[in-house]
This record gives C-alpha cells, structure tokens and sequence, in this order.
C-alpha cells in the first residue's frame, strides 16, 4: 500500500490547521470574548432554557411561627394531571402575590400569609430570599 | 518544539488505516440525520420549491449514505445541505429553527469530516456491488478527519464544562432551576435529598465533562470515561428535550477507538462462514 503524495500531505495538513483553528477559536470568541457572530459556535449547554426561574414558598403565621403552606397541594396540583409550566412555576413577583392572595381565600379570613421567594441567575446561582408582606391584609 | 509541531501534524494527515470504522460511522451519522431533519423536511412540510429541493436532497443524500449508496457523492451532498442548512438557512437568513443548535452543529460538524473520506469502501452497498463484480476495492484509506471528529467531540465537553464552571451549577442550583422548570414547581422538586443530589450532579457533571475532554485520547482512561460518558447522556436524554445530542455524542465515541481494533471487533463478530456447525444444512430459502 502506497502512502500518499508529498502534495496531498500538504494539503490535508493545511485542511487540519484551518479546520482545527475554526473549531479552537469558536467557543473561545463566543464564551470568554462574548462575540456575537453565530457562525461561530458556542457549547452553552441550557445556557437559554430555564433562566430567571424562581422559587417562591408561601408561609402562614400559626401562634407566632411561620409555616410552610403547599400550594402544590392546597391548588390539588399532582403528577397525574401535570399543571401547565405556566400554573406551577410564579417567576414574576406579580404572579407569586396573585397566587398567594388566591390562597387566602381558601385559608380563611384572618389568614397571615406571605411568601419567600429567590430566583436563580445562570452564573451566579440562587439570589438572596426576599421576603414578602402579608398577602391576605388586602382582604380583612 | 514547532518541528515536533509540525511532524505530529504530518503523521496524522498521512494518516491511513482501515476503513470498518468509517463504515459504521456513516451509517450512524446517516441515521441521525435522518431522525432529525427527516420527518420536517417531507414535501408536505416545505411547500416552496426551494425547500422541497433542499428536503429531497437532504433526506436522499442522507439515506444514501446510511445505506452506502454511491456514498462519496452522497455524503457530500449531505454534508453540504448540513453547511446550507446551519450557516445559510439558520443563521444568514435567521430562520433557526430546526438548524441552529449546538448538537446539529455537532452533527454537520461528523457529517463533513465523514465525507472527506472513503466512507464506502465498507460496510456499504456500494462495496457489495464492487465486490460482485470482482472489483471490490481494499478496506483502507486515509483517515485524518477522524482526528478533527475526535477534536470536535472533546471540544463540545471543554466548553461545555467550561460554561459550567460557576457558582450556580456547582452548587446544584442551575439543575434545580432546570429540573423544576420541566418536573416542579415554584416549590422546587418535591423529592426527599433532591436539592442535595443536585449539588452531586452539578459538581459530578463538570468534573466528568472535563474528564472526558482530555481523558477520551487515552485509552486507558476511555475504558472508564466511556461507559460513564454513555449513562450521562442516556440519563441527560431522558430528563431533558436534547433532541440527538446524546446519541451523537455516544456514535462520536467510536471516533477514539483504534480503526484496527475496529476491523479486528467487526471480524470478531461477523465471524467466518467456517463457524456453523457442521450439521447445518441449507437455509431454507436459499436456493440458487
């Protein structure tokens, strides 16, 4: 079997820098440079899909104590019938408060409830809780 | 140090060996095309004429190169519908969807080294028909573009792992987001240690991420990084939409292995006709 020509070689050997420097200076422009150019690509895996969500936990005050209150199960929510993403995640601040004042209709008048909430950022992970006024004052 | 440079790059664009590999990358690759792009680019999906040519040559080009029909020229012409598709189509003209993500650029990426090489020389159709005819030519050829498809895989997972180099998934909480975002709720994942076994991911993911990267080019290493590479992916693909990102991934694998172990594993497992055992008669339908 005969190897191939010094020509060919050559040529292969300039196909490999410039394939190799394309493929090298890509996500090295996209990821550490933040150039914008998407023929050049970038490997972000998720870096779009679930950003800005938030955790939001609802609270009720019993005797002096803060606790927990599932709207997952208060609102019958299960993984039989799996509520719309729109139903189940409250990542604006609007949303949280309207869901935690539906829930003051079904705790009860002289329900105090407030919710704590953080949302998360692609980097820098989990911001500080925030913590809410009482959801149900509205409604005494 | 340029000379060794320059000497490494030589030896691996004269770089020749057997051809089984590229065989069954094509046919992977093919097929991996085909579930992509295959059910969107029908005629009944692309009503422009330009769209029903580009759908029509992308799936022939892509099941004649799965089977190892005229192959060179059919995975060229994928190869370049796949170049069209991304860089055109999805980002030129902006219309990204179905092209620009990172697993079909991955995907075109495998598909236009697989056509700078004699993909059909086996496992193909075309060298049934030659060897019919007498003429089947030898299973061997160069193989430099299977140094850019290894580069390219372990690329994927240093940037990736790289993106991943942070507060937030290494402290679980980007995996909290995302799992709760597809399983939860505002309330997170209502599962006991959740939030815990998110901390393990996220810190087992870049260290695995990084781990294949540089330990996939060492064969001792790609014993472990291999199996462990694949139940990443078959559990990434089972919790989230990653279209053939896994399966890419896992097909790019076979890029690592010596092409000669791979001849030798086929031979292995197709075996010789010498291995019936000796009181097998005639196939039942084999007639002359």
């Amino acid at each position: 079997m005969t190897g191939p020509g010094e020509g060919v070689v050559r040529l292969r050997m300039a196909l490999l820098c410039v394939l190799g420097a394309w493929m090298l200076f890509g996500p090295f422009y996209r990821q550490i440079l933040d150039g914008e150019n998407q023929h050049l690509r970038e490997f972000r895996m998720y870096g779009t899909r679930a950003v800005r969500t938030c955790q939001v936990f609802f609270e009720q005050e019993r005797g002096g104590e803060w606790t927990p209150v599932s709207r997952w199960e208060l609102e019958g929510f299960s993984y039989h019938r799996f509520p719309a993403r729109g139903q189940r995640m409250l990542d604006k601040r609007r949303d949280a408060e309207r869901a935690g004042e539906r829930l003051c209709g079904q705790l009860g008048r002289d329900a105090v409830l407030r919710y704590r909430r953080r949302c998360g950022h692609v980097r820098r992970g989990w911001s500080e809780w925030e913590i809410s006024d009482d959801l149900c004052g509205g409604r005494r | 140090m340029i000379g060794r440079s320059v000497a490494a790059l030589r030896s691996v664009a004269a770089w020749e060996g057997p051809t089984h590999q590229i065989g069954l990358l094509r046919f992977a690759m093919g097929a991996i095309v085909l579930a992509e792009y295959a059910q969107r680019h029908t005629a009944f999906a692309n009503h422009d004429p330009g769209g029903m040519v580009f759908g029509l040559a992308l799936v022939v080009s892509a099941s004649l190169m799965c089977a190892g029909v005229f192959t060179r020229v059919a995975s060229g012409v994928c190869a370049l519908c796949l170049v069209y598709g991304y860089h055109w189509v999805g980002v030129h003209l902006g219309q990204k969807e179905p092209f620009v993500h990172a697993h079909t650029y991955i995907l075109m990426a495998s598909v236009v080294f697989l056509a700078l090489m004699p993909t059909g020389r086996s496992l193909s159709v075309d060298r049934w028909w030659a060897a019919r005819g007498g003429e089947a030519p030898a299973q061997w050829g160069p193989l430099w573009p299977l140094a850019l498809m290894r580069l390219q895989l372990a690329l994927v997972y240093f940037w990736g792992a790289v993106d991943k180099t942070n507060v937030a998934f290494l402290s679980g909480s980007r995996l909290q987001q995302m799992y709760a975002y597809y399983y939860g709720s505002h309330e997170g994942v209502r599962l006991p240690g959740f939030d815990e076994l998110m901390v393990v991911a996220g810190i087992g993911t870049v260290i695995l991420e990084y781990g294949l990267a540089f330990g996939l080019w060492f064969a001792p290493a790609r014993r472990w990084l291999v199996p462990a590479g694949i139940l990443f992916h078959a559990a990434i693909y089972l919790s989230f939409p990653v279209g053939t990102f896994s399966v890419t991934s896992c097909v790019l694998y076979l890029a690592f292995v010596r092409p000669e172990e791979v001849a030798a594993g086929i031979r292995r497992l197709v075996g010789r006709e010498g291995d019936r055992p000796a009181e097998a008669g005639d196939s039942p339908g084999g007639g002359g």
